[in-house]
Protein backbone atom coordinates (compact mmCIF):
# COMPACT_ATOMS: atom_id res chain seq x y z
CA UNK A 1 0.00 0.00 0.00
CA UNK A 2 2.90 2.31 0.89
CA UNK A 3 4.50 1.60 -2.51
CA UNK A 4 1.24 2.40 -4.23
CA UNK A 5 0.94 5.76 -2.45
CA UNK A 6 4.58 6.61 -3.18
CA UNK A 7 4.16 5.76 -6.87
CA UNK A 8 0.97 7.76 -7.10
CA UNK A 9 2.69 10.70 -5.45
CA UNK A 10 5.51 10.69 -8.04
CA UNK A 11 3.18 10.15 -11.03
CA UNK A 12 4.89 6.96 -12.17
CA UNK A 13 3.47 4.60 -14.82
CA UNK A 14 1.64 1.92 -12.91
CA UNK A 15 -0.28 -1.18 -13.62
CA UNK A 16 -2.17 -3.58 -11.42
CA UNK A 17 -4.20 -6.69 -11.96
CA UNK A 18 -7.87 -6.47 -11.00
CA UNK A 19 -10.58 -9.04 -11.24
CA UNK A 20 -14.13 -8.33 -12.25
CA UNK A 21 -16.02 -6.72 -9.39
CA UNK A 22 -12.84 -5.63 -7.53
CA UNK A 23 -12.21 -1.99 -6.75
CA UNK A 24 -9.42 -0.30 -8.72
CA UNK A 25 -6.55 0.89 -6.43
CA UNK A 26 -6.00 4.10 -8.38
CA UNK A 27 -7.66 6.25 -11.03
CA UNK A 28 -6.84 5.55 -14.64
CA UNK A 29 -7.90 3.52 -17.65
CA UNK A 30 -8.77 -0.12 -17.44
CA UNK A 31 -7.57 -2.21 -20.37
CA UNK A 32 -8.37 -5.84 -20.85
CA UNK A 33 -5.55 -8.18 -21.98
CA UNK A 34 -6.62 -7.92 -25.62
CA UNK A 35 -6.38 -4.13 -25.59
CA UNK A 36 -3.00 -4.19 -23.87
CA UNK A 37 -1.79 -6.78 -26.41
CA UNK A 38 -2.81 -4.47 -29.27
CA UNK A 39 -1.12 -1.44 -27.69
CA UNK A 40 2.11 -3.35 -27.09
CA UNK A 41 2.13 -4.95 -30.54
CA UNK A 42 1.36 -1.59 -32.17
CA UNK A 43 4.26 0.01 -30.41
CA UNK A 44 6.66 -2.71 -31.57
CA UNK A 45 5.20 -2.61 -35.06
CA UNK A 46 5.68 1.16 -35.25
CA UNK A 47 9.40 0.72 -34.54
CA UNK A 48 9.72 -2.01 -37.18
CA UNK A 49 7.78 0.11 -39.68
CA UNK A 50 10.04 3.07 -39.01
CA UNK A 51 13.13 0.93 -39.62
CA UNK A 52 11.70 -0.36 -42.90
CA UNK A 53 10.81 3.15 -44.10
CA UNK A 54 14.23 4.43 -43.12
CA UNK A 55 15.84 1.58 -45.04
CA UNK A 56 13.63 2.32 -48.06
CA UNK A 57 14.54 6.00 -47.98
CA UNK A 58 18.23 5.20 -47.72
CA UNK A 59 18.12 2.71 -50.58
CA UNK A 60 16.11 5.11 -52.75
CA UNK A 61 18.66 7.84 -52.17
CA UNK A 62 21.49 5.44 -52.97
CA UNK A 63 19.71 4.45 -56.20
CA UNK A 64 19.25 8.13 -57.12
CA UNK A 65 22.91 8.85 -56.50
CA UNK A 66 23.93 5.78 -58.47
CA UNK A 67 21.73 7.02 -61.32
CA UNK A 68 23.36 10.44 -61.26
CA UNK A 69 26.76 8.77 -61.21
CA UNK A 70 25.83 6.55 -64.16
CA UNK A 71 24.62 9.56 -66.15
CA UNK A 72 27.81 11.48 -65.46
CA UNK A 73 29.87 8.40 -66.24
CA UNK A 74 28.05 8.01 -69.59
CA UNK A 75 28.71 11.67 -70.38
CA UNK A 76 32.35 11.32 -69.38
CA UNK A 77 32.84 8.23 -71.52
CA UNK A 78 31.19 9.88 -74.53
CA UNK A 79 33.29 13.01 -74.10
CA UNK A 80 36.46 11.00 -73.71
CA UNK A 81 35.67 9.05 -76.87
CA UNK A 82 34.86 12.27 -78.75
CA UNK A 83 37.98 13.98 -77.47
CA UNK A 84 40.30 11.12 -78.46
CA UNK A 85 38.79 10.79 -81.91
CA UNK A 86 38.69 14.53 -82.56
CA UNK A 87 42.30 14.87 -81.48
CA UNK A 88 43.28 12.27 -84.07
CA UNK A 89 41.29 14.12 -86.73
CA UNK A 90 42.78 17.46 -85.76
CA UNK A 91 46.26 15.97 -85.97
CA UNK A 92 45.46 14.68 -89.45
CA UNK A 93 44.04 18.09 -90.37
CA UNK A 94 47.16 19.84 -89.15
CA UNK A 95 49.31 17.39 -91.07
CA UNK A 96 47.30 17.96 -94.26
CA UNK A 97 47.46 21.72 -93.91
CA UNK A 98 51.17 21.61 -93.13
CA UNK A 99 51.87 19.49 -96.20
CA UNK A 100 49.80 21.86 -98.31
CA UNK A 101 51.31 25.07 -97.16
CA UNK A 102 54.39 24.53 -95.07
CA UNK A 103 56.55 27.67 -94.55
CA UNK A 104 59.48 26.01 -96.39
CA UNK A 105 57.28 25.26 -99.41
CA UNK A 106 55.90 28.78 -99.40
CA UNK A 107 59.44 30.11 -99.55
CA UNK A 108 60.24 27.92 -102.56
CA UNK A 109 57.02 28.99 -104.27
CA UNK A 110 57.97 32.62 -103.70
CA UNK A 111 61.45 32.17 -105.14
CA UNK A 112 60.06 30.07 -107.96
CA UNK A 113 57.51 32.76 -108.78
CA UNK A 114 60.19 35.43 -108.69
CA UNK A 115 62.45 33.40 -110.99
CA UNK A 116 59.60 32.61 -113.35
CA UNK A 117 58.54 36.27 -113.48
CA UNK A 118 62.10 37.39 -114.17
CA UNK A 119 62.51 34.76 -116.88
CA UNK A 120 59.23 35.78 -118.48
CA UNK A 121 60.22 39.45 -118.45
CA UNK A 122 63.59 38.73 -119.99
CA UNK A 123 62.08 36.46 -122.61
CA UNK A 124 59.51 39.09 -123.49
CA UNK A 125 62.24 41.72 -123.69
CA UNK A 126 64.26 39.42 -125.94
CA UNK A 127 61.23 38.65 -128.13
CA UNK A 128 60.37 42.34 -128.50
CA UNK A 129 63.98 43.14 -129.42
CA UNK A 130 63.96 40.38 -131.98
CA UNK A 131 60.71 41.65 -133.52
CA UNK A 132 62.03 45.24 -133.57
CA UNK A 133 65.28 44.02 -135.20
CA UNK A 134 63.40 42.41 -138.08
CA UNK B 1 65.20 24.44 -132.17
CA UNK B 2 63.74 26.58 -134.92
CA UNK B 3 60.34 25.15 -134.10
CA UNK B 4 60.88 26.01 -130.44
CA UNK B 5 61.85 29.55 -131.45
CA UNK B 6 58.77 29.86 -133.62
CA UNK B 7 56.33 28.41 -131.13
CA UNK B 8 57.94 29.51 -127.85
CA UNK B 9 54.76 31.35 -126.81
CA UNK B 10 52.79 28.13 -127.03
CA UNK B 11 55.46 26.21 -125.17
CA UNK B 12 55.52 28.76 -122.35
CA UNK B 13 51.72 28.86 -122.26
CA UNK B 14 51.64 25.06 -122.12
CA UNK B 15 54.16 24.91 -119.29
CA UNK B 16 52.25 27.56 -117.33
CA UNK B 17 49.02 25.63 -117.90
CA UNK B 18 50.64 22.38 -116.68
CA UNK B 19 52.03 24.17 -113.62
CA UNK B 20 48.62 25.69 -112.86
CA UNK B 21 46.98 22.30 -113.27
CA UNK B 22 49.48 20.60 -110.95
CA UNK B 23 49.11 23.29 -108.29
CA UNK B 24 45.34 23.29 -108.66
CA UNK B 25 45.03 19.52 -108.40
CA UNK B 26 47.18 19.53 -105.29
CA UNK B 27 44.95 22.19 -103.73
CA UNK B 28 41.92 20.21 -104.73
CA UNK B 29 43.32 17.10 -103.02
CA UNK B 30 43.89 19.07 -99.86
CA UNK B 31 40.35 20.43 -100.00
CA UNK B 32 39.07 16.91 -100.49
CA UNK B 33 41.09 15.65 -97.54
CA UNK B 34 39.82 18.47 -95.33
CA UNK B 35 36.26 17.79 -96.42
CA UNK B 36 36.68 14.10 -95.60
CA UNK B 37 38.07 14.97 -92.20
CA UNK B 38 35.10 17.27 -91.53
CA UNK B 39 32.70 14.48 -92.48
CA UNK B 40 34.60 12.12 -90.19
CA UNK B 41 34.40 14.70 -87.39
CA UNK B 42 30.64 15.02 -87.77
CA UNK B 43 30.30 11.24 -87.80
CA UNK B 44 32.29 10.98 -84.57
CA UNK B 45 30.19 13.66 -82.91
CA UNK B 46 27.05 11.79 -83.90
CA UNK B 47 28.53 8.52 -82.67
CA UNK B 48 29.47 10.10 -79.33
CA UNK B 49 25.94 11.47 -78.94
CA UNK B 50 24.46 8.07 -79.71
CA UNK B 51 26.82 6.43 -77.24
CA UNK B 52 25.83 8.89 -74.53
CA UNK B 53 22.14 8.46 -75.28
CA UNK B 54 22.40 4.69 -75.17
CA UNK B 55 24.30 4.74 -71.86
CA UNK B 56 21.81 7.26 -70.42
CA UNK B 57 18.87 5.07 -71.41
CA UNK B 58 20.60 2.06 -69.89
CA UNK B 59 21.21 4.00 -66.65
CA UNK B 60 17.57 5.14 -66.56
CA UNK B 61 16.31 1.60 -67.06
CA UNK B 62 18.63 0.37 -64.34
CA UNK B 63 17.44 3.11 -62.01
CA UNK B 64 13.75 2.36 -62.59
CA UNK B 65 14.41 -1.34 -62.05
CA UNK B 66 16.32 -0.64 -58.82
CA UNK B 67 13.62 1.70 -57.47
CA UNK B 68 10.95 -0.91 -58.23
CA UNK B 69 13.02 -3.60 -56.54
CA UNK B 70 13.62 -1.49 -53.44
CA UNK B 71 9.94 -0.54 -53.25
CA UNK B 72 8.87 -4.16 -53.64
CA UNK B 73 11.34 -5.23 -50.95
CA UNK B 74 9.98 -2.58 -48.58
CA UNK B 75 6.37 -3.60 -49.31
CA UNK B 76 7.21 -7.21 -48.55
CA UNK B 77 8.95 -6.22 -45.31
CA UNK B 78 5.97 -4.09 -44.29
CA UNK B 79 3.61 -6.96 -44.99
CA UNK B 80 5.83 -9.29 -42.96
CA UNK B 81 5.90 -6.75 -40.11
CA UNK B 82 2.10 -6.51 -40.22
CA UNK B 83 1.90 -10.28 -40.04
CA UNK B 84 4.37 -10.32 -37.14
CA UNK B 85 2.23 -7.76 -35.34
CA UNK B 86 -0.86 -9.93 -35.74
CA UNK B 87 1.07 -12.93 -34.44
CA UNK B 88 2.33 -10.90 -31.49
CA UNK B 89 -1.19 -9.70 -30.63
CA UNK B 90 -2.40 -13.32 -30.77
CA UNK B 91 0.56 -14.51 -28.65
CA UNK B 92 0.05 -11.78 -26.05
CA UNK B 93 -3.69 -12.42 -25.85
CA UNK B 94 -3.00 -16.07 -25.18
CA UNK B 95 -0.15 -15.45 -22.70
CA UNK B 96 -0.95 -12.80 -20.04
CA UNK B 97 2.51 -13.46 -18.51
CA UNK B 98 4.07 -12.27 -21.73
CA UNK B 99 2.05 -9.04 -21.41
CA UNK B 100 3.40 -8.54 -17.89
CA UNK B 101 6.94 -9.14 -19.11
CA UNK B 102 6.55 -6.62 -21.94
CA UNK B 103 5.09 -4.03 -19.57
CA UNK B 104 8.02 -4.55 -17.22
CA UNK B 105 10.39 -4.09 -20.15
CA UNK B 106 8.68 -0.78 -20.85
CA UNK B 107 9.32 0.27 -17.25
CA UNK B 108 5.71 0.16 -16.10
CA UNK B 109 5.63 -1.02 -12.49
CA UNK B 110 3.10 -3.49 -11.31
CA UNK B 111 1.72 -2.66 -7.86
Amino acid sequence: MFLLFMSLAFGESLITKVKEGERAPFSGRLFNDEAVAVVLADSEHAVAQCEIRKDLEWKTQMADLQYQYDILSAKHEALEFKHDQLMEIKDEEIETLMSHGSPQRTMWVMFGGFALGTATSLTTYYAVNQIAGQ
Amino acid sequence: MTWLKDKWEWVVAGLVAILAFVLGSKGKNTEKNLKNLKVKELKIQKEACEKELKATKKAADKHVKEIKRVQKEADEKLKAAEEEKKQLVKHLKENPDAIDKKLQELGIKEV
